[in-house]
């Protein structure tokens, strides 16, 4: 008997194998699903991060000026060099570091104390903790315009308090002495806020038995402070310090809007003077140096603070 | 009949024009219909009043669309230089201050080259007359390297001048100054502190005081006292002349007034600040361009209006040398419609149009616009000194230089010092280590460079009669007496 073979549907064959394509796919998908699924941020990291870097890195070998230059020769590692015989960036660099430290350190404080008065119960609590928070969402440069404002030498509402006290008015932005130490005061009233947050977070979160423990130990507000709430807040400083510290050496907007780095470079960080390079002095080839070490100082910067809390400050 | 032979007679009349006729073609502004440009503009009081308006009735007659990107200065000069420096095609019309950024921009190759364009009767009216119609000082600051192409077509005239509160000058009866001396003098005579409390209600000179920015309001000053930014020396190198006796001379002096007759916060207000504390009358004397006018005559955001005018910056030394800051529009090279950035340029800057802004107190550089019976200025003297200055003026208001960045700040160091400390020898010692940071710059950027405009040796100095016209026209030369 002659087999007879049934004629298959016409496009079944196709089917079939689409089928089996679409499978084997989807089975592959299952394997590789970590791998596939970290696709899109790589994508987004190389192409925004590691991209830009590494264009950076090679701009600094270069002379390139953005005008005067527009075909840069490779200069090896001139544009490295270079700086460390510029008195004006080394002072940047100082700046940036005593801004930074002293900024937050301020913010610190300030933001311990009052995350400290906020994790007590008392009247009108909510609405005195948003009037605080009022800063942290107010615009860099609105509020910059503002401070010149009350740093106004004439007619300036810190001069007219400090005369109104029988002091002599301060030249807050207009002198070398002060200007930096003016921008830190912006710093602190506009990003303690965030402080506060950070470590109001941290002491609501707290366990309560090693307070109880100690009450009944008799031990004072003073040593409870010391002993046990700062321990147990470690985490959380360091999380805001580490925080802070990054921003803090990032600061730019505030800066460029109230001194623009003066009077006479005074209150110049190393960000404004890689952007006066770069942008109105248009050596990007220098600015891209300056934008590395920039870019490796915020990174040991961040480094020791990570480990710091690694190491010393756990619980 | 009748009919017909009107027509018969329109047509031979029209034959008749037309026979008569230039041979130069008629420009069709409808050649570049659809077009789109873009532009790159400063924020100015000038965008409102003329350029907007502008804009749509050049979209109705010739069919191009003007797409106007405004940022204030600092911002559209980076995004400007960044778009050229990439090359980018999508930047047409470039506006921009000739002697700010025009030697870097001319040196680079940046803009284009417009005399084909200007000789193209088919591009530019017949009547377009550049540069028979342009006022001196306008032209004077067009090249700022020597053997450069004509890159750009300077069209509105600002000027660095002297507004003055009449009022004050009448009431305490002070002489309005035409020299320097005069000027200190005035100062200190309506630096008033009515209620004896230490802190004037009125100072006496208000300018800029603020780094980088004093070099716009400083130059007239320092050229003033015979000082320059640079000078050449015998074998033709240019060096800085800022550490020069009559320069120090010049930051002394200009320190000095601010110091003296200005709010303490003169360090650190910029143009905007100063013009709103005159504006507020909170100042006799406000050195600064003259479109601020504006603000001081507008009753709704001034007290004083109607009480303020301009004068020349009075004579020093050195003589009188009008600071005149002009604007110019320009093509970029690497634009894909220069022909229809071009048909803009042309028809922004006719006559009628510039009349237009003229009469808006856009101060603009043809002659027609100024000489024009239906133009009438704000006040008599602002109209004579903006003119005189824009017939006569130079382009000195920053270092001309490749590296101007660097030598605004270097010159604003000197003011800081000169201002701050005041004492002649930190003036000095300042000028000189600035001069030569500023010399060493040159020869690093400026390698077989030929700045035109470096010392003013083309510049007319005004006589005595010329530097008090807007004081007599404002009927202000007898107080004093």
């Amino acid at each position: 008997m002659a087999v007879t073979h049934k004629a298959l549907a016409p496009g079944l064959d196709d089917r079939r194998a689409r089928e089996s394509l679409g499978s084997r796919l989807l089975e592959w998908l299952d394997l590789q699903m970590p791998i596939v699924f970290n696709i899109p941020t790589v994508v987004f990291l190389f192409g925004l991060v590691a991209v830009p870097i590494s264009i950076v890195f090679a701009t600094s070998f270069t002379d390139w000026q953005l005008i005067t230059k527009p075909d840069p020769d490779f200069v090896g590692l001139d544009n490295y060099v270079k700086p460390w015989s510029d008195e004006r960036w080394l002072g940047a660099i100082w700046h940036t570091f005593a801004y930074a430290v002293a900024s937050v350190g301020g913010q610190f404080v300030l933001g311990l104390a009052t995350a400290m008065l906020f994790n007590r119960s008392f009247a009108g609590k909510a609405f005195y903790r948003s009037v605080w928070m009022m800063p942290m969402v107010a615009m860099s440069v609105a509020i910059s315009l503002v401070w010149i404002l009350f740093f106004d030498n004439a007619f300036g509402i810190l001069n007219y308090g400090l005369e109104g006290l029988g002091l002599s008015g301060i030249e807050w932005i207009t002198s070398p002495e002060w200007a930096l130490v003016s921008l830190i005061i912006v710093g602190i009233w506009h990003h303690t806020p965030f402080m506060t947050l950070i470590l109001l977070a941290g002491l609501q979160s707290l366990p309560q038995d090693p307070f109880e423990a100690a009450r009944i130990d008799g031990a004072s507000r003073w040593q409870m402070l010391v002993h046990i709430t700062l321990p147990l807040l470690k985490t959380h400083i360091m999380v805001a310090l580490i925080l802070r510290s990054i921003f803090g050496v990032k600061e730019f907007d505030t800066i460029l809007a109230i001194t623009e780095g003066g009077p006479r470079y005074a209150s110049e960080t190393m960000n404004l003077n890689i952007y006066f390079n770069a942008f109105e002095y248009q050596y990007m080839g220098e600015a891209a140096a300056k934008g590395v070490f920039f870019f490796l100082f915020i990174l040991c910067v961040q480094s020791i603070l990570v480990k710091l809390r690694k190491r010393k400050w756990s619980y | 009949m009748s009919a017909l032979r009107t027509l018969t007679a329109a047509a031979a009349a029209a034959a008749t024009v037309l026979a008569a006729a230039p041979a130069r073609a008629e420009v069709d502004w409808r050649q570049f219909e659809g077009t789109t440009l873009n532009a790159a503009y400063f924020t100015a009081n000038y965008i409102d009043a003329w350029f907007r308006p502008m804009a749509k009735r050049f979209e109705e007659e010739t069919g191009i669309k003007v797409q106007m990107q405004v940022l204030q200065a600092g911002q559209i000069r980076k995004k400007q230089d960044i778009m050229l420096a990439g090359k980018d095609p999508q930047l047409d019309v470039v506006m921009l201050q000739m002697d700010n950024r025009g030697g870097k921009l001319t040196a680079a190759g940046h803009l284009e080259d417009l005399q084909p364009y200007l000789d193209d009767p088919t591009l530019t009216p017949a009547g377009y007359d550049y540069p028979g119609d342009w006022l001196g000082g306008c032209l004077n600051t067009a090249k700022v390297i020597t053997g450069q192409p004509l890159n750009n077509i300077v069209w509105s005239a600002q000027a660095q001048l002297l507004h003055i509160r009449k009022d004050l000058f009448e009431k305490h009866n002070v002489k309005v100054p035409t020299t320097l001396a005069e000027l200190e003098d005035a100062a200190k005579k309506l630096t008033i502190d009515e209620d004896g409390d230490g802190k004037p209600e009125v100072y006496g000179f208000l300018s800029r005081g603020h780094g980088r920015l004093t070099t716009a309001s400083f130059a007239t000053y320092l050229f003033n006292h015979g000082g320059s930014w640079f000078k050449r020396l015998q074998d033709g190198t240019k060096v800085s002349n800022l550490d020069s006796k009559e320069s120090i001379d010049a930051f002394e002096y200009y320190g000095r007034l601010i110091r003296d007759y200005a709010p303490e916060s003169a360090l650190s207000t910029k143009p905007p600040q100063n013009a709103a504390l005159y504006a507020a009358g909170k100042a006799a004397m406000l050195s600064a361009l003259n479109y601020w006018h504006g603000l001081a005559d507008n009753p709704k955001k001034s007290r004083i209006a109607g009480k303020s005018t301009t004068i020349l910056v009075p004579a020093g030394p050195g003589g009188s040398y009008p600071n005149v800051p002009t604007t110019s529009l320009a093509i970029s090279k690497y634009s894909e419609n220069k022909k229809a950035a071009w048909l803009y340029i042309a028809w922004m800057t006719q006559q009628h149009i510039m009349l237009e802004g003229q009469t808006a107190a856009v101060p603009m550089c043809r002659r027609t616009a100024w000489e024009d019976p239906a133009y009438e200025s704000p006040t008599p003297a602002w109209g004579e000194s903006a003119k005189i200055a824009a017939d006569f003026g130079i382009a000195i208001a920053k270092p001309q230089a490749i590296a101007i960045g660097q030598m605004r700040d270097a010159a604003g160091e000197i003011v800081n010092v000169a201002i701050r400390d005041g004492s002649r020898a930190a003036i000095e010692a300042e000028a000189k280590k600035q001069a030569a940071f500023m010399t060493e710059l040159v020869a690093e950027t400026e390698g077989g460079m030929d700045f035109a405009g470096v010392i003013p040796e083309f510049a007319k100095k005004l006589d005595a009669e010329m530097q008090s016209a807007p004081i007599r026209a404002e009927g202000l030369d007898k107080l004093g007496m």
